[in-house]
């Protein structure tokens, strides 16, 4: 576990990218290629994440499945488009009556707009990707702000960073990997859900912390 | 989401902590902008649109704030919903945010097609699903047999033509399939062979001192309902308001008289009003004439001689006394309807008294039935006989909305097409025992439910590519089970829709829809109050993802296709026919195309011609005001023969409207419609009657009559007589996936929120041993659903009622209670209404006590 706070915050940042990733549609290969279940076990490990465990299913999972079993797995949780079982967006759980664009997804677009960041693609702005691309942002922010020894980016990001968890990311991660879990068919799938139930639950200490902690001189 | 970029996937180079290491960023699907560009909460503003919940089709506007809609009213400029809008408006929200809708186009992996096989739908690009589709559609031409591409269009807007005409003729098929018979055909059937209008009737209620509303519930259908949400209340005060329904409905409710008749009495009940007015001498003799001598000589049971009478706006009232009503006396009819006979004579000495201003309100109840011809006519004779027909309180037509009509294609259609876009219709329009007398053309209408028959019986030919757009006939139509085995006959089939549903289910490509009031550009025209207007749909949010329109995109993105293969005919049409009328530009994309396409229709409303109405000085004023009003309608524009006309045109003539010219008791128009249909098959009318299921021969096949109701299933066997009727809340098919339809459900009446209950009189359900609440199955000869029993007074002894829109097993979450094993969420009517149809219009059989029903407790 490293203990310098921008590495950390570097690791932090790769972690919620890499997340992001594999919840983006499959692409088996560049997967593969990229390392992508041993980059995130490595992370996990450095982080002091326990999920080294979920992180060894998901690479067997990647292994073991086809690009097309991955696909249609990816389609059947999250596009349907019967309903699908694992929507990867937040109002979904957040607001009544499971709607898209409620008033939750518009707390995320204003975090968004007020951090200086803009959605380039289509889509409410609450998907699992976006989000979770925001907190890798964020992150990134806080670890060159650290480097850099700027108090006043740490403590505007950090704060950011808590907001965005707490008030965002944190309320729904939980009920989302619930539904992946329950309908997930593939070990991928199942143990990236474990993975990013895992990490995010240990990130609240962290995000707590950075936003009430006087920044450290560089 | 996609990836974009690999170094998405790459850790940082964070070995050291250098502020280097951590230059720059690794964003993929958000991007950094310079803060302060960005605004905070932006100002909200109302946009004009249309809502397309039902076919009122009211302008609203819907309040955007940051890119999102919240709210919807009327439109302020309308002069038919007065700036409000009923719940359907407000519905909508939930189904453009619906997290269960289509976002992407997609394809079938699973060869295999059938209730509770998962077609493994996978996401693919807009081009892999056009080349698919553009390759399966060009080997048919390459084999000579287009006429095998079949289109199955649901909810239109006026730009239908692009993609029902335009593509469907251009590329050589006949086999343009409308909806429109499972809408209301009969009830236009009972308009034409009376007053000679195929259309449905305005009603100018604010002036009426009678309404006699008939087989619909005008403050929730029938095409007026924020304006009838808003008057009925003065309505009731100055006028009497009579409900006849089988079943207590919103407006009955209220009403001072209501008529619960016997499911399929129709006829018997409006003969006998007609035989009390004639028989008590209080027909409107201004319109309707009188006897010669001054004595009315209609006495129950005799006949009258026809030379005694003068009829003045009308055709043949003594004739259709002698035929029809002559015997259908209040005590006779009311041992038929079960309305009692005291009530019948008070209701029509009502309406005699409020004559002329009385609007028999005329819907789809009346009329959709198996034998509904004739009792459509019956319930809008009476129109004729009060005086009300076009006149100050009564029932009214429309006002022109001078649109453009779409350019011919004519010059477009090689020899291939010309010749096969001749061919016979998939749907059997015109066959001997599907007359479908559209304005008294053999043939001349659709019949939207017979086409499962000619799928699956390959006649007259096979189906082999079909596309379908805002419908789904597996679930909406009577008898749906057939479709489910229609569409998986079909090798290629590609599903237009904002939702997956039943149909969506054979789809082998499905191509996300705009939804209408939200994401589409186009038009549409209708009637209220006195008013027509031409209201835009227009893209008041951005889309959340790339949705296209069916009727303008569809086509176009085809037709380039199209051209790729060689074939740039439908490309060529759509861009030169549909240039921008303000530029002269050709469009260079779907999303100019359908702009161009939109101005090129609806341009002289805003060009500065004088077509009367509001004045509207150019496209962007027309799009921010999103609707045009016509001036009212004049009344008695028929009167003085003018309820048909005779045209002649290279040699040949034609009448538009009816035959005599006059409103017609005696329809000369149906005698001519059936005689031809008749002559054309060889054989006479009353063979064509006994095919088509009427039990009238002779000279009653050309008047309003009664026909006793056709029922499936035995009364010992099936006791209970089944009614279907429509939610307050179904936007048409489309809102079964709201959260809201089913918290507010009980504003039906008689319904409860949350549950989907067959509404069962007390006595028969203590008979049965049932309880509020119990669950129960419902079965009848085509099929069995299960749902709750609910005890109410509001529907008779022998009779029960269910809303239809439930009973999905293949839709989003809420409607479907479990896809994957095709559990339903309640029970579909039409799994126990079986198929049939009206066969003089080719309508869709839905009302009439034609389902026999048992009820045991599940």
């Amino acid at each position: 576990m490293t203990t310098d706070p921008a590495r950390r915050d570097v690791a932090r940042s790769d972690a919620y990218r890499l997340l992001a990733a594999c919840f983006c549609e499959p692409e088996r290969e560049l997967f593969l290629a990229e390392n992508l279940g041993a980059n995130l076990a490595a992370l996990m490990e450095e982080l002091a994440v326990p999920a080294r465990e979920p992180c060894r299913r998901l690479a067997e999972g990647l292994d073991a499945n086809s690009q097309e079993e991955l696909f249609l797995e990816y389609t059947a949780l999250f596009l349907g488009p019967f309903g699908a079982p694992a929507h990867p967006y937040g109002s979904v759980y957040l607001d009544q009556a499971r709607q898209l664009m409620g008033d939750s997804t518009m707390v995320a677009k204003k975090m968004y707009q007020a951090a200086g960041i803009t959605q380039e693609v289509e889509g409410p702005p609450d998907h699992i990707c976006l989000e979770l691309e925001f907190m890798s942002y964020l992150t990134r922010r806080i670890a060159q702000a650290l480097a850099d020894g700027d108090e006043a980016v740490v403590a505007e990001f950090s704060r950011r960073q808590r907001d965005f968890y707490t008030r965002c990311l944190a309320r729904w991660v939980t009920p989302f990997c619930n539904a992946i879990r329950d309908n997930a068919q593939l070990p991928f799938y199942r143990a990236l859900a474990d993975c990013l139930g895992g990490f995010i639950a240990a990130e609240r200490r962290h995000v707590q912390e950075m936003a009430t902690t006087p920044v450290p001189a560089a | 989401m996609k990836i974009k970029r690999r170094d998405f996937l790459k850790l940082s180079a964070a070995a050291g902590v250098a502020a280097a290491a951590f230059k720059g960023t690794a964003l993929n699907a958000l991007a950094e902008v310079t803060r302060g560009t960005i605004g905070g909460e932006k100002p909200g503003e109302w946009k004009a649109s249309t809502c397309q919940g039902c076919t009122t089709w009211c302008p609203v506007e819907v309040f955007v704030q940051d890119g999102r809609a919240v709210k919807v009213r009327g439109n302020r400029y309308s002069k038919q919903n007065d700036g409000y809008v009923c719940p359907r408006g407000h519905l909508q929200l939930q189904e453009v945010y619906d997290p269960d809708r289509i976002k992407v186009p997609m394809k079938r992996t699973n060869p295999a097609k059938g209730r509770g096989i998962d077609p493994k739908f996978v996401p693919i690009s807009w081009d892999e699903a056009f080349n698919t589709i553009a390759d399966k559609m060009m080997a048919l031409r390459q084999a000579g047999e287009p006429e095998k591409y079949l289109l199955l269009r649901g909810r239109y807007t006026y730009m239908r033509d692009l993609i029902y005409d335009g593509v469907t003729k251009i590329f050589g098929s006949p086999n343009n399939i409308s909806h429109s018979a499972i809408c209301a055909e009969a009830e236009n059937f009972g308009a034409y062979y009376t007053e000679g209008m195929w259309g449905y009737r305005d009603y100018d209620i604010s002036n009426s001192k009678y309404v006699l509303v008939w087989g619909c519930d005008p403050v929730s259908s029938n095409r007026m309902i924020p304006a009838t949400i808003k008057r009925l209340g003065d309505v009731l005060d100055n006028a009497t308001v009579a409900v006849v329904d089988p079943k207590m409905n919103n407006t009955s409710a209220k009403a001072q008289e209501w008529l619960p008749l016997l499911p399929g009495t129709d006829g018997a009940l409006a003969l006998a009003l007609a035989h009390v007015l004639l028989s008590e001498g209080l027909w409107f003799k201004e319109f309707v004439g009188d006897f010669k001598g001054g004595k009315n000589l209609f006495k129950a049971g005799a006949t009258v001689d026809e030379a005694a009478f003068e009829e003045k706006e009308s055709h043949g009232v003594v004739r259709w006394w002698n035929l029809a009503v002559k015997d259908m006396t209040p005590k006779k009819a009311a041992a038929i309807t079960k309305v009692p006979a005291e009530q019948i004579i008070r209701v029509a000495r009502g309406m005699a008294k409020a004559a002329p201003n009385v609007a028999v309100w005329l819907g789809p109840g009346a009329a959709m039935q198996v034998r509904g011809g004739y009792s459509a006519m019956a319930v809008n004779a009476l129109n004729g006989l009060v005086g009300g027909i076009d006149n100050v309180g009564g029932t009214l037509p429309s006002n022109k909305v001078p649109t453009r009509k779409m350019p011919h294609v004519d010059a477009y259609q090689d020899e291939l097409a010309k010749k096969h876009a001749k061919l016979k219709k998939i749907d059997q329009r015109g066959t001997r025992a599907i007359p479908a007398l559209k304005k008294g053309k053999s043939g001349g209408g659709v019949v939207t439910n017979n086409t499962a028959t000619g799928i699956l019986n390959a006649d007259p030919y096979e189906i082999k590519v079909a596309v379908g757009y805002m419908n789904n006939f597996a679930f909406s139509c009577s008898g749906a089970e057939r479709w489910e085995k229609a569409m998986a006959r079909i090798p290629f089939f590609t599903h237009i829709t904002t939702h997956a549903s039943e149909m969506t289910q054979f789809a082998d490509i499905v191509l996300p829809g705009a939804t209408s009031t939200y994401e589409k550009l186009c038009w549409v025209k209708q009637k209220q109050n006195r008013y027509a207007q031409c209201t835009l749909l227009q893209p008041v949010i951005e889309p959340l993802w790339p949705v296209i329109n069916d009727e303008t995109e569809f086509p176009w993105m085809l037709g380039e296709k199209f051209a790729e293969r060689g074939f740039p005919n439908l490309i060529d049409f759509l861009k030169k026919e549909f240039k921008d009328p303000e530029t002269g530009k050709e469009a260079t994309n779907s999303k100019e195309f359908t702009e161009y396409a939109v101005k090129y229709y609806t341009q002289d409303l805003w060009n500065g011609k004088k077509v009367g109405g509001d004045k509207i000085t150019g496209w962007a004023e027309f799009r921010k005001r999103g609707m045009w009003n016509s001036d009212p309608q004049p009344y008695k524009t028929r009167w003085g023969g003018k309820f048909g006309k005779d045209e002649e045109k290279d040699g040949k003539k034609t009448t538009h409207g009816t035959v005599s010219h006059r409103f017609e008791f005696y329809s000369e128009t149906l005698k001519k419609a059936l005689t031809g249909h008749a002559e054309k098959h060889k054989t006479t009318v009353d063979d064509i009657l006994a095919a088509c299921n009427y039990t009238a021969r002779g000279e009653l096949a050309f008047v309003p009559h009664y026909e006793p109701p056709f029922r499936y299933g035995s009364e010992k066997e099936y006791p209970f007589t089944f009614i279907d009727y429509k939610s307050r809340l179904n936007r048409e098919g489309r809102s079964q996936n709201a959260p809201w339809y089913y918290e507010f459900k009980h504003v039906d009446p008689g319904d409860v929120g949350w549950q989907d209950v067959l509404k069962i009189n007390p006595a028969d359900a203590r008979k049965l041993g049932l309880k509020d609440g119990d669950k129960i199955r419902v079965t009848s000869v085509a099929g069995s659903i299960e749902c709750t029993a609910h005890l109410w007074e509001g529907v008779r002894p022998g009779a029960v009622a269910k809303a239809f829109g439930q009973g999905h097993w293949a839709y989003g979450k809420t409607a479907a209670k479990d896809y994957a094993k095709a559990v339903p969420r309640g029970g579909n009517n039409n799994t126990l209404m079986p198929f049939d149809i009206e066969r003089l219009s080719g309508a869709n059989v839905r009302n009439g006590g034609f389902t026999g029903v048992k009820i045991q407790k599940a």
